[in-house]
């Protein structure tokens, strides 16, 4: 199992060269690149970051899953940070299995569980402007969870403290800035 | 008690600088942490309702007591991998 978040240009043709045994029948790589527009939009370059010690944990988390609930061979998850340009690979997702169907799931599951839960973000820099990209939103086992009352704003104490425009009187915290990044 | 509170994505641009440390009551839940960022104003409401929290690298739920120490960390929905499927 080989798992990591690298700053520098991922070697995709030589990790999929690496991952092949001889009890392998089929290898299935997803080499996902930048693209060049966003819905029209021309894309310059795409800046990603992370909390790169969760992202690694939970991306060793998602390979091990895999191996356990496919029953493939072995897995490989490679995410790129820093400022990227159209067609380098951002994320490489290597499965090696005995059998294809294996094969094809762990690798569609791995990529789709990735995008969800792992926390990595990226910036799309456009010829005319910036955005944080969207995602999917992150699934109900991650979530703050539906008794969070966050969107229930109404309810008290949240709404008297709001409205007296004193949120230091429902015990909330007081920011003091420590160091900056 | 203090934490140290880490901001990612579109939250690090919106509080201008990526952690700082706060004060908590002491008993203070991660939904108590959130709600009062959220009262500060810095986003739009909708972003709120879709964040994700984790303590010391672990996601958390809204009810979950920090303690001293702890590494609170605010995550907007993630965008890994390659294909933005958001409105731009």
């Amino acid at each position: 199992m080989r798992v990591e978040i690298t700053d520098a240009v991922i070697p995709a043709a030589e990790i999929v060269a690496e991952m092949k045994v001889g009890a392998d029948g089929a290898v299935c790589v997803f080499d996902g690149i930048v693209r060049d527009n966003t819905r029209g939009r021309k894309t310059l370059h795409l800046d990603y970051e992370a909390y790169r010690e969760m992202a690694l944990e939970q991306m060793k988390g998602l390979a091990a899953e895999a191996i356990a609930k496919f029953g493939v061979r072995d897995v490989t998850v490679v995410h790129r940070l820093g400022r990227l340009v159209v067609g380098e690979t951002s994320v490489l997702i290597v499965v090696a299995s005995a059998h294809r169907g294996a094969g094809f799931e762990a690798c569609r599951w791995l990529i789709d569980t990735l995008k969800k839960t792992v926390p990595i973000w990226k910036k799309e820099q456009f010829v005319d402007g910036a955005v944080w990209a969207d995602g999917e939103g992150f699934p109900e086992a991650v979530g703050l969870g539906e008794e969070s009352g966050l969107a229930s704003l109404d309810t008290p104490p949240f709404a008297k403290g709001a409205k007296d425009g004193a949120p230091g009187d429902i015990g909330l915290p007081k920011a003091r800035v420590e160091a900056g990044e | 008690m203090r934490v140290r509170v880490l901001y990612f994505g579109v939250l690090k641009d919106a509080v201008g600088r990526g952690q700082e440390e706060m004060e908590l009551a002491d008993g203070a839940s991660v939904g108590d942490l959130v709600r009062g960022c959220r009262a500060r104003g810095l986003l739009a409401a909708g972003l709120w309702d879709s964040i994700a929290v984790a303590v010391n690298q672990e996601y958390a739920k809204d009810g979950d007591v920090l303690k001293d120490g702890d590494e609170v960390a605010l995550l907007p929905p993630v965008s890994g991998g390659n294909e933005g499927l958001g409105t731009v």
